[in-house]
């Protein structure tokens, strides 16, 4: 277990390697710079570019910023609130992106297993078919579409909820549910599935037979090996979730992280995206790792 | 028990009255506006609309702008000698800053000297800078900035010489570049976030900064010590600060904002139908820049028949839907003309028309009768523009039909865009251009060789040589006459393809907002808005 647990980790770290280098290089790469202006002129960009030192070779650029991670410096953003540092500006947005994550998370796992359960064991009746089709519908829509519709519904048509910012519980609803319907729905989705092939198991005929609780069986002998490959998936659904952030922080004007991320690279804020990135691949690296690891705690079969 | 509810329920309906009466008594005149995230406060570094908007209300200049052009503001009166190279200004004496200090003549040395110091590297230094004498040489770092023809007579005159004449030097000097700041207040990190720190922001305009988050809300309250207090409607305004275009269109819907002035285009017509949509002719033009120094847009034919196939009436009423205004020639209505009470187009008439035919003559006089032996023309714009879509694909269907070519479309995404544009690196792509001052000649000077807008490379010596000449003329009809032979010529030579010019956009609802003007900076002037 410590041999791979150790083993994953080291690989972990290569692979946030490789994200920052490939990052730093493509996002040099793509055509634009940081601080063009459409009415700007280009004399006072270069003059710009040369004081931060981005008219060095990309080599060097790359080993001074590397060198600098180490260090703890992560550069100074070029556009937001330019020249503040930006490990201040990852740090003062993270509160509010990992509250909306973490409660759009919850949602997801407290609603949609549950649910898988229960379709599950209602298989074929109404109550399954409708949750096949409205958590197929919803698995299908992308995020963005998602937050406009429920803007427009419930912000612009009903009036019932605040359209952008978060100053009150209300605010909250449609941010995260924005957020959790489509992991809520895939899980939902994973877990009635594999819940299905559990039920045709013969221990569960046994449990049957031996004139167990339909609730006893269902939740403490089935959905115990049905969990397994919901909990592979909830590493991606994390990702999801982290994804459907962007979107959600811009449209409800959420001051969170998610926002700077996509902002950031239009504005072509160098610094700010390669922080950006490996802020998200940092917490996305981590999260696979721990779910990795919870295999053996869930599964005392799977020998890591 | 019942005895006991009903006098609690009319203690409640009498306490409720008695708010209700507390909140008429406090009846602030109180208008919420939103926009992009993080507009630049600082008068030098700013380049965006939305940070020039807010600077509006909280700085004055020498002059303020208005509906209809703009009139002396932070000073009293002006002499300007006869070669119009020494401007020498009286400021107000009871002009005074946000925390009570006076405005003196120093304070507008202070920021002119920032503008141009190059340690500072103000966003306009060279632009602007270099009307200013010596200006150019400082922002080079050829002279001390001390040497700047800037200069505090006593508190409250101050000269400023230039270094050609300029008669329309009171226009440019509405650009807040010019305002008078607090060196006390201002720290210089090479980002102009200092601005946003309200205990910083000492300002000298109608409106002061009390809270700001950059990336939420901006709030500001009247500035008791303003001289013109009394004259102000607006008590209080909220700046909500939203990135997505589309929740800021819906928060105007559901009414928690109260004025916009940026929207999807896309939305035109829905806006129009509803009421909110109002405008106001903008001082600027949309053209195309073409490039003048590859085959085949460098042939001045082939340019002209391009511009010949176009029917600006149609892209303008039909396609617009009438949101803009056809172009018949490169500078559009608004501009003083040879005296006070002329405009520069009305004098100068129309250059351009819609001749299908006559494009067809020209294409074939380049040497491509019907087209033949044309290469593929590429057309580089931005995405992120509905209206550019809309042009460009009405565009390849009139060249394409008519001169018998092949158009390919390249939309890129904004800072791509800027790069190619900046490098020269396309054939055609569209430009914009709004006048940072009330004069023709800002029009002009773009397509001056060498000048940044002017990505396609257009060079024409004479026109170069009118465009200089016009600068040291003092005589306002000669000037206009020099100006009017410089765009004649760029005409001539199609150095640019004008199309149309767009409108300035305030969108509220009637039923909300009472006395909105556009000023002839083409913002809405807020501080007279009076909420209903």
């Amino acid at each position: 277990m410590l041999r791979y647990a150790l083993r994953r980790f080291v690989t972990s770290v290569v692979t946030l390697f490789l994200v920052i280098t490939i990052t730093f290089f493509l996002m040099q790469l793509v055509p634009g710079e940081p601080m063009l202006g459409e009415n700007i002129n280009p004399e006072i960009t270069e003059r710009l570019l040369e004081r931060y030192g981005y008219d060095k070779p990309l080599g060097e650029q790359f080993v001074n910023y590397v060198t600098g991670l180490f260090t703890g410096e992560m550069g100074y953003s070029l556009v937001v609130k330019s020249g503040e540092p930006v490990f201040e500006i990852i740090a003062e947005r993270i509160p509010i992106s990992v509250e909306l994550g973490l409660i759009a998370l919850a949602i997801a796992i407290c609603l949609g297993i549950p649910l898988g359960v229960l379709a599950a064991m209602k298989h074929n009746s109404l109550f399954d078919r409708c949750f096949i089709f409205s958590a197929s519908l919803f698995v299908s829509v992308p995020s963005f579409i998602m937050t406009i519709a429920l803007m427009l519904v419930f912000g612009v048509w009903l009036k019932l909820l605040p359209i952008a910012y978060l100053d009150s519980w209300q605010s909250y609803l449609m941010p995260v549910f924005g957020m959790a319907i489509y992991p809520m729905c895939s899980l939902a989705r994973l877990t009635r599935t594999t819940m299905l092939d559990v039920i045709g198991q013969d221990y569960i005929k046994t449990a049957r037979a031996k004139g167990l609780s339909t609730p006893k069986i269902m939740f403490k002998h089935a959905l115990r090996n049905a969990c397994i490959p919901v909990v592979t998936s909830l590493g991606p659904q994390i990702a999801g979730i982290l994804t459907g952030s962007f979107v959600v922080e811009k449209v409800f004007a959420i001051n969170g992280i998610g926002r700077f991320f996509v902002n950031s690279i239009t504005a072509r804020d160098y610094p700010l995206i390669m922080g950006t990135t490996i802020f998200y691949a940092l917490l996305l690296i981590g999260c696979n790792y721990l779910v990795d690891l919870a295999y053996g705690l869930i599964d005392p079969r799977i020998k890591l | 028990m019942r005895k006991l509810l009903a006098i609690l329920m009319v203690a409640v309906l009498a306490l409720s009255t008695c708010v209700a009466f507390a909140e008429e008594a406090a009846d602030e005149n109180v208008v919420t506006i939103a926009m992009q995230t993080s507009p630049n406060l600082d008068p030098q570094w700013n380049a965006g609309a939305t940070g020039a908007w807010l600077l509006g209300v909280m700085y004055e200049g020498l002059y303020d702008v208005t509906a209809t052009g703009f009139e002396l503001g932070g000073a009293e009166r002006v002499d300007i000698s006869d070669d119009a190279t020494v401007w020498t200004f009286y400021l107000r004496q009871d002009a005074k800053w946000s925390d009570g200090q006076p405005v003196t003549a120093n304070d507008y040395v202070y920021s002119l000297r920032r503008l141009v110091n190059p340690e500072i590297s103000t966003t306009y230094m060279l632009d602007y800078g270099q009307y200013l004498k010596n200006g150019a040489a400082i922002a080079n770092g050829e002279m001390a900035v001390e040497e700047l023809g800037v200069t505090a007579i006593d508190d409250y005159t101050l000269e400023i010489q230039l270094e050609n004449p300029c008669t329309y030097f009171d226009s440019i000097l509405t650009y807040s570049a010019f305002f008078p700041m607090r060196e006390d207040m201002v720290v210089e990190d090479g980002t102009g976030n200092w601005a946003w720190d309200a205990e910083k922001s000492v300002t000298n305009g109608p409106m002061k900064m009390i809270s700001c988050d950059e990336d939420q809300e901006i709030v500001m309250v009247k500035n008791e010590y303003f001289h013109s207090a009394d004259e102000i409607a607006l008590d209080r305004l909220v700046v909500r600060l939203i990135d997505d275009t589309n929740t800021t269109l819906q928060l105007l819907e559901t009414g928690e904002v109260d004025l916009i002035n940026t929207y999807p285009s896309e939305e035109t017509e829905r806006l129009q139908e509803a009421g909110l949509y109002h405008a106001s002719p903008a001082l600027s033009t949309n053209f195309l820049l073409l490039q003048c120094e590859n085959e085949p847009t460098n042939n001045a034919l082939v340019r002209q028949a391009l511009s010949y196939a176009i029917d600006r009436d149609f892209l303008c009423n039909v396609l617009f839907l009438g949101t803009k205004t056809p172009a018949t020639t490169y500078v559009g209505g608004g501009f003083p003309g040879s005296s006070a009470d002329t405009d520069f187009r009305t004098e100068g008439g129309d250059l351009i028309s819609y001749d299908p035919e006559r494009a067809q003559e020209l294409m074939a006089e380049a040497g491509y009768p019907g087209g033949e032996g044309f290469p593929v023309l590429t057309c580089s714009y931005s995405n992120n523009s509905a209206d550019y879509t809309t042009m460009f694909e009405y565009l390849q269907a009139q060249w394409e039909e008519i001169l018998g070519i092949t158009v390919v479309l390249e939309p890129l995404e904004v800072a791509s865009m800027t790069e190619l544009r900046d490098a020269g690196d396309f054939e055609i792509t569209p430009q914009a251009w709004g006048a940072d001052y009330m004069d023709a000649s800002n029009m002009l000077s773009i397509f001056v060789t060498g000048n940044f807008i002017n990505g396609g490379r257009y060079s024409n010596e004479e026109y170069d040589a009118l465009y200089t000449q016009s600068l040291a003329t003092v005589d306002q009809a000669e000037r206009m006459e020099l100006l009017h032979q410089a765009e004649a010529i760029l005409m001539e030579d199609m150095g640019t393809i004008p199309l149309y010019h767009s409108n300035n956009v305030a969108l509220y609802s009637d039923d909300v907002l009472e006395n909105v003007a556009i000023g002839s900076d083409g913002k809405p002037i807020l501080t007279d808005i009076i909420h209903k």
